[in-house]
């Protein structure tokens, strides 16, 4: 099995980030966030508005790590063995009737699920039920994907007429949920200006998928002290209303609270963050830092925070603040 | 743990001795205090180095065991200089991993990275962080130094005033005249009884100097008693002793002196002042310092600057002319009330004290010469009532000695009757001596056939005066007499006692 040295995670990073932006313009943070996720083994529900550039970092990325990709448009009309694949009856060369199971999209390293939540809920399981075990059973017959496996799954912020919301549970399965924001003025300029030389990814390929999953075990390493393990619990444990000690902010803002596998997530990448900082152990800056693209989407606010006008990251900000104390 | 973390935990730990030293010195100086603060108004005298020792004792007693106790650990030091240096808990990672023993390259690679850090950084950088809950202990502690130099001590118990029947229960019967048993003419049976009088004299109220005098005259007449060859000189000793103890109480107590020379000045509150001076009367003191503050507030402006310079010079006239040591309490207790008056009065003067605050200014000072000065009677009473006591138990010693019949020993142990030179009794003038009678009334007493009418002929003298004091110390025993009999009804007996108590003071 490959090895990866600690120099090396830290300039093999360093490299795919120089990469990404060669077609991609800003989005530094989103960027960062996605390759500790892809690092980690996680997976990324992405928001952003059409034209932000979702499917060309997705492409860019696949270029980048020399991994297979597919991009899934979903549709109201989506079936679930659209995605995972079906048994196709065909006849051999001596005229034999025989079944064969044709993979679906999902069997790539790096899939692109494109508005997620156009499809039916029936179709959003069969994807998250694959994003949980890595694998797919068809009559009776189970078929794995290859590691390392990433989907970065899309929400279209405007068009809320005939979709389907995913629903929290199935929200947990997503490691990260983060925000594209429209780009400014200057990247926009940057971007027409790079788009007129070529509309085709130019990011060259730094590593492999065998890089990447050394990369993950080299990571598992890093050490992080029971104090930091016990503050991200707390701040996980702490958006619950409903516990004893609850926060609070929980108690006032919050509706349902993040559950274990955040605080599992934090840890996890945490650690990431700390290589990628050139840190050698995990700091309670990690943990605050990736508490927004962690508990975003596991924590629903109530109609208090809405009626105060704060956003999620705004209630994140307070529990962090309250914790800290 | 690496040499760099090792250099920041010295200075945390040098830190952390001085905060234990300034914790400890401030919990020992508020128990020390607190407990000067109880003694004082217990009251029980305690040497000032008493304290002193006990306070450095209890402070580095303490200050060990804050040392020990809350010293800081390793992982303590770490998340501090992590917090302090924003150096994202490398430090800590380091401390908490230092004991792992599987080979991990990250964790090595992590330590270096944290003492590579820690070398950047000089110990020196790392402030000196000093908690407020220092600083309140430390206010604390002062406070409670200062309040227990300034609180003042609880004066001394107040005794039973005049009235009180000296034959009382905590008087040893065998101090009352009277009784005791001097018969064996050993001097073991004088001997017996002045080692009763000093545990009445111990437990007496009396100051200190009068009780130690009073015991060393004790001392000295024992001594001249068990080396006296003869009663002679056993009387002479006894009343030589007597003469002693007057002087002692004489130098000791400076009322008399004080209230005489005070009933000679001219200011009528003063002169009823000096004699309730002379009386020991407590409520007359009260009254006559109550009038004169009324005479004070009664007047005003410039009336008031006279009088109160007026008064005040009148005692100290009769301070002056009284003779008395300036060192004598009560002696200080008028010249404090003196100085206040005066001072009032130059304030009233130059305009620095309105009148009102003069007068309430005055208020003070007379109070606090009333409890002085009462204090300081009380204890010169005391002081008279141990001596009348002893000097009491001493001339009944005098007594029986003068009333040895010829024949009975001598008092000196060696066997040979004394020695009958026939003027040891006094004539009895209405009853001349008239030989050898034997007393009808008392068959039994030997003696040389002199008729002895009540229980003390020497209340008549030959040259027909006769002292108060014996007169009533006569009738005293008798009373003592009856009543150790229990022929006398309880009532009556209590009667005769407060009559007779009365009389002694």
């Amino acid at each position: 099995m490959k090895t990866v040295d600690i120099k090396e995670f830290y300039e093999l990073v360093k490299r795919i980030k120089e990469e990404v932006h060669k077609d991609v313009v800003g989005q530094e943070q989103v960027i960062d966030d996605i390759v500790i996720a892809i690092l980690a083994g996680g997976n990324v529900l992405l928001e952003g508005v059409p034209g932000v550039g979702k499917t060309r970092l997705v492409r860019s990325l696949s270029k980048i790590l020399n991994l297979p990709f597919s991009r899934i448009q979903f549709t109201p009309d989506l079936m679930p063995s659209d995605l995972i694949g079906m048994n196709i009856i065909e006849k051999d060369e001596n005229g034999k009737l025989n079944t064969r199971f044709q993979k679906g999209p999902l069997f790539a390293n790096l899939v692109l699920a494109d508005e997620i939540n156009r499809a039916t809920p029936k179709t959003q399981s069969a994807l998250l039920e694959v994003m949980q075990e890595h694998s797919v059973t068809v009559s009776n017959q189970t078929y794995r994907i290859d590691e390392p496996f990433f989907v970065l799954a899309t929400e279209n912020p405007i068009e809320q007429d005939g979709t389907y919301p995913l629903p929290e549970a199935q929200m947990d399965r997503f490691m990260f949920k983060l925000v594209m924001e429209f780009p400014s003025d200057k990247e926009l300029v940057d971007i027409v200006n790079m788009t007129q030389v070529t509309m085709d990814e130019v990011a060259e390929t730094v590593v492999d998928g065998d890089t990447i999953l050394a990369m993950r075990k080299l990571a598992k390493d890093v050490p992080v002290i029971d104090e930091i393990v016990a503050y991200a619990i707390k701040l996980v444990s702490s958006s619950h209303p409903e516990l004893r000690d609850a926060s609070d902010t929980a108690k006032k803002y919050i509706r349902y609270g993040a559950s274990p596998r955040a605080g599992q997530n934090l840890i996890t990448a945490a650690k990431i963050r700390a290589l990628i900082e050139g840190r050698y152990n995990v700091s309670y800056e990690d943990i605050d830092a990736l508490a927004y693209p962690i508990l975003r989407h596991r924590i629903k606010i109530n109609y208090t925070a809405i009626n105060e006008h704060l956003s999620c990251d705004d209630v994140i900000s307070l529990l962090i603040k309250e914790n800290k104390k | 743990m690496n040499e760099e973390f090792n250099k920041f935990k010295s200075k945390v730990l040098k830190e952390h001795l001085i905060k234990c030293i300034i914790m400890g010195v401030s919990l020992s100086a508020i128990v020390i205090a607190l407990l000067a603060i109880i003694f004082k108004r217990i009251p029980l005298h305690v040497h000032f180095l008493i304290y002193i020792l006990l306070s450095i004792v209890l402070a580095a007693g303490l200050t060990f065991m804050l040392y020990k106790l809350l010293m800081p650990t390793d992982e303590k030091i770490a998340k501090r200089l992590d917090k302090t240096f924003a150096l994202k808990e490398k430090v800590q990672t380091m401390v908490v991993n230092k004991d792992k023993t599987r080979y991990n390259p990250i964790l090595k690679m992590q330590k270096e990275d944290a003492e590579k850090s820690l070398s950047e950084i000089s110990p020196k950088s790392l402030p000196f962080k000093l908690s407020y809950i220092y600083y309140v202990f430390a206010i604390i502690a002062i406070l409670f130094v200062a309040t227990s130099c300034v609180v003042p001590a609880a004066p001394a118990k107040d005794k039973p005033g005049p009235g009180s029947f000296p034959g009382s229960d905590d008087v040893p019967a065998s101090v009352i005249p009277g009784s005791g048993d001097l018969t064996s003419g050993s001097g073991d049976g004088i001997g017996d009884q002045i080692e009763d009088i000093y545990d009445l004299i111990d437990r007496s109220d009396a100051e200190d100097k009068v009780k130690e005098g009073i015991k060393d005259v004790l001392h000295q007449l024992e001594e001249a008693l068990q080396n006296a060859s003869s009663k002679e000189e056993m009387e002479n000793a006894i009343k030589d002793a007597i003469n002693k103890i007057d002087k002692i109480v004489d130098d000791a107590n400076s009322k008399e002196e004080i209230g005489v020379c005070l009933t000679q000045e001219t200011n009528s509150n003063l002169v009823d002042l000096g004699y309730a001076l002379i009386d020991g009367d407590i409520d007359g003191i009260k009254s006559a310092l109550d009038n004169l503050e009324s005479e004070f507030i009664n007047l005003n402006g410039k009336d008031l600057i006279d009088d109160l310079k007026d008064v005040a010079f009148q005692i100290e006239d009769a301070l002056i002319n009284s003779g008395v040591d300036e060192d004598d309490e009560l002696y200080v207790a008028f010249k404090h009330l003196l100085d206040s008056l005066n001072e009032i009065a130059e304030s009233l003067e130059r305009g620095s004290l309105s009148e009102n605050n003069a007068k309430d200014a005055i208020h003070e000072a007379i109070e606090k010469a009333k409890d002085e000065i009462i204090q300081d009677v009380i204890l010169q009473k005391n002081n008279q009532e141990l001596g009348d006591l002893v000097k009491m138990f001493l001339e009944q010693l005098l007594e029986e000695l003068e009333n040895t019949e010829p024949g009975e020993d001598d008092g000196d142990g060696d066997g040979e009757q004394k020695e009958d030179d026939g003027d040891d009794k006094k004539d009895d003038p209405d009853n001349p001596d008239d030989g050898d009678e034997e007393n009808p009334d008392n068959p039994d007493v030997p003696g040389d056939g002199e008729t002895i009418y009540g229980s003390n002929d020497t209340i008549y003298s030959d040259n027909g005066h006769s002292e108060y004091g014996d007169v009533l110390d006569d009738y005293y025993d008798k009373v003592v007499d009856e009543e150790s009999k229990g022929d006398t009804p309880d009532d009556i007996g209590d009667i005769l006692g407060d009559y007779f108590g009365s009389l002694y003071h």
